[in-house]
């Protein structure tokens, strides 16, 4: 009999639990509008859609891009990462680029490829027909240069008697347009945010 | 027997098999890894390698598997798959920062090896500077960059609390700082590496490495050519180059009270035929490891005379319940015995030694030898040709000396 009830209160356990979402495996869909959902203080997919998407709306409000008679046309050098996380600072740079390009306000040289660009070019010089080969040497040179830096400083709260450690984030991009030709800066912005977060220093 | 009591011996019993069941499951991992150890000092990096697949570590032990397993790729020369090892380890430490009370409280009536491996400052500091060279051996400046800022975070003296810190990853951090045209930041950390080491001088601004001259008396070999001095005008060209010789602490190693670093080899740095310079000693672990026993030495008593008085304690609350003195004593067995055991896991793959040579050097450098001198006046000569990773006039690079296979005897015992 004994046996009997330990048995049933295991199967009555087991059952219970995996019914429980704590113990079950899910997925589900997020929201990436959501900009409040952080895990910790650290640089996150939130933290780069929202940078973005400010410098690129304050460049195309901007007098810069209202001051050039077409779309200038651009090259990407990349964002500096002086913080002390894996930062992807291309990701940043890549969906700053399709958003301006998707305004029709700035054009792009895909400076990144140069090499497999030049590679197809001379395949096609070598191999393709005349009538379908591209023309070598009609590449349109950048006239603007976009570089930027993301810095960061932390800040942990001492050593002392607690139960969890604080942490604070200050994040700053700072991005720059300069103009090939002369060397000046013919644009600059700086988008700033600091974050706290706490972790407990007890678990289970 | 009461029924009662002889179900208390019986579930005693099974609680043995079970203990010794853990025991010998963890055993098989740990062998694993003993055996990639092995074969990793002895040159043969891809047995090594096959063996750390082997492994399987439990959840516990998983940030020093990484850790030895980054260094095996990183002797074998993938740098990306070992810095990958290696954030991993990071990643694994910060977690386990926040203490694991069902662990805590395991190891009070276990051992302290049920509790996850969190290495001691010294190797949370040396991961990120071996991850620093993986990257700077890949030319990726900035992400070096990125370990810097992650080893200064853990030099701070804030989270240090006392225990010893090693002047080669300050020095780390500098140099991969001046790599991205961070002049003044790279200053602050050959200041600090400076003052860490009372036998050699870094200048601030340039990151070049002098002996005082005492120290340099002491520690030249005889017979050895002199090193260049430290010339004041600008080097068109140099090559930075992080040496690690020799074998760091491994489980079995114990200090008595007297004990002394001793006298370090160094590596000197020849390129077409000419001797461009040497390293300088800037850490020893198992000087670092030493002073880390000796800090930890007294939380470390008390808490396994606790654990021994309790387990006493339950051994005779055992006897006392069944009325049996052998069930005490079987208690006492299995948890005095067979359980209680220090935790001696420690990162068994860093070297020994850990230097700097900071050495004018030819344009279009591709290749160097290292010609390691013992104090005993033994020398062994390598030859490099990568990692050798380039910026501007500035040449990085770094070297093990790891023993060549083919000049060792045939392995035995480790499989």
């Amino acid at each position: 009999m004994k046996w009997f009830v330990s048995l049933f209160a295991a199967v009555l356990t087991v059952s219970l639990m995996s019914g429980c979402a704590m113990f079950r495996a899910s997925t589900s869909d997020v929201d990436l509008s959501d900009t409040s959902k952080h895990f910790d203080a650290d640089f996150d997919a939130t933290d780069m859609r929202g940078i973005t998407e400010s410098v690129a709306a304050e460049l195309l409000a901007g007098p810069f891009l209202q001051g050039q008679t077409a779309p200038p046309i651009t090259m990407i050098a990349g964002i500096q990462n002086r913080t002390s996380n894996y930062v992807d600072t291309k990701n940043l740079t890549d969906r700053m680029r399709t958003i301006l390009l998707k305004s029709g306000k700035m054009q792009f040289v895909n400076e990144a490829r140069r090499e497999e660009l030049l590679a197809e070019q001379g395949y096609q010089a070598a191999h393709a027909t005349a009538d379908t080969q591209v023309g070598v040497g009609k590449q349109l040179g950048a006239k603007f240069m976009i570089t930027g830096s993301l810095t960061e400083m932390r800040k942990e709260s001492p050593k002392q008697v607690r139960i969890s450690k604080q942490e604070w984030n200050y994040y700053k991009l700072t991005m720059e347009v300069t103009d090939l030709e002369t060397g000046l800066i013919a644009w600059t912005t700086e988008k700033e945010f600091a974050r706290q977060a706490s972790k407990p220093l007890i678990g289970w | 027997m009461a029924p009662g009591r002889q179900f208390t011996l019986r579930l005693l019993r099974k609680a043995g098999v079970l203990v010794l069941l853990c025991a010998g499951l963890a055993g098989c991992a740990t062998r694993s890894l003993d055996a990639a150890r092995y074969h990793f000092y002895r040159g043969m990096l891809d047995s090594a390698s096959e063996r750390m697949v082997e492994a399987k570590p439990s959840e516990k032990d998983l940030a020093l598997y990484l850790m030895e397993r980054g260094t095996v790729e990183q002797a074998r020369g993938n740098y990306e798959t070992s810095s990958s090892d290696f954030i991993r380890a990071a990643d694994e430490l910060e977690r386990l920062e926040t203490y694991s009370l069902s662990k805590g409280t395991a190891s009070m009536v276990i051992n302290d090896q049920v509790q996850s491996f969190i290495g001691t400052p010294y190797e949370r500091s040396l991961l990120h500077t071996f991850t620093a060279l993986n990257h700077l051996s890949r030319g990726d400046w900035d992400n070096a960059a990125v370990e810097a800022r992650r080893i200064i975070q853990r030099l701070d003296p804030g989270k240090t609390e006392g225990y010893p810190l090693d002047a080669y990853s300050r020095y780390m951090a500098g140099f991969c700082l001046e790599m991205i045209d961070d002049p003044s930041n790279a200053a602050l950390q050959y200041r600090l590496a400076n003052n860490a080491l009372p036998r050699i001088e870094i200048n601030e601004n340039t990151g070049r490495i002098r002996p005082l001259d005492d120290d340099e008396k002491k520690t030249r070999v005889e017979g050895a050519p002199e090193p260049n001095p430290w010339p004041e005008e600008k080097w068109e060209n140099e090559l930075i180059c992080f040496i690690l010789l020799d074998r760091g602490p491994g489980a079995q190693v114990g200090w008595g009270p007297a004990w002394t670093s001793g006298s370090a080899p160094y590596a000197e740095i020849h390129a077409d035929g000419k001797l461009l310079g040497r390293s300088y000693n800037f850490a020893d672990t198992h000087d670092l490891a030493f002073k880390t026993a000796e800090k930890q030495a007294l939380g470390e008593a008390l808490k396994t005379g606790t654990r021994v008085v309790l387990k006493e304690a339950a051994a005779q609350a055992v006897a006392s319940a069944t009325d049996n003195e052998a069930a005490g004593d079987l208690v006492r067995l299995i948890l005095i015995g067979l359980l209680e055991r220090p935790d001696v896991r420690r990162w068994e793959t860093l070297p020994r030694w850990l230097q700097v040579a900071r050495v004018p050097c030819p344009p279009d450098l591709k290749e160097y030898d290292v010609i390691v001198r013992t104090p005993g006046g033994l020398q062994q000569c390598y030859h490099i040709t990568q990692p050798i990773a380039r910026r501007r006039g500035k040449y990085f690079s770094f070297f093990r000396d790891l023993p060549l296979p083919s000049t060792l005897p045939q392995a035995s015992g480790l499989r």
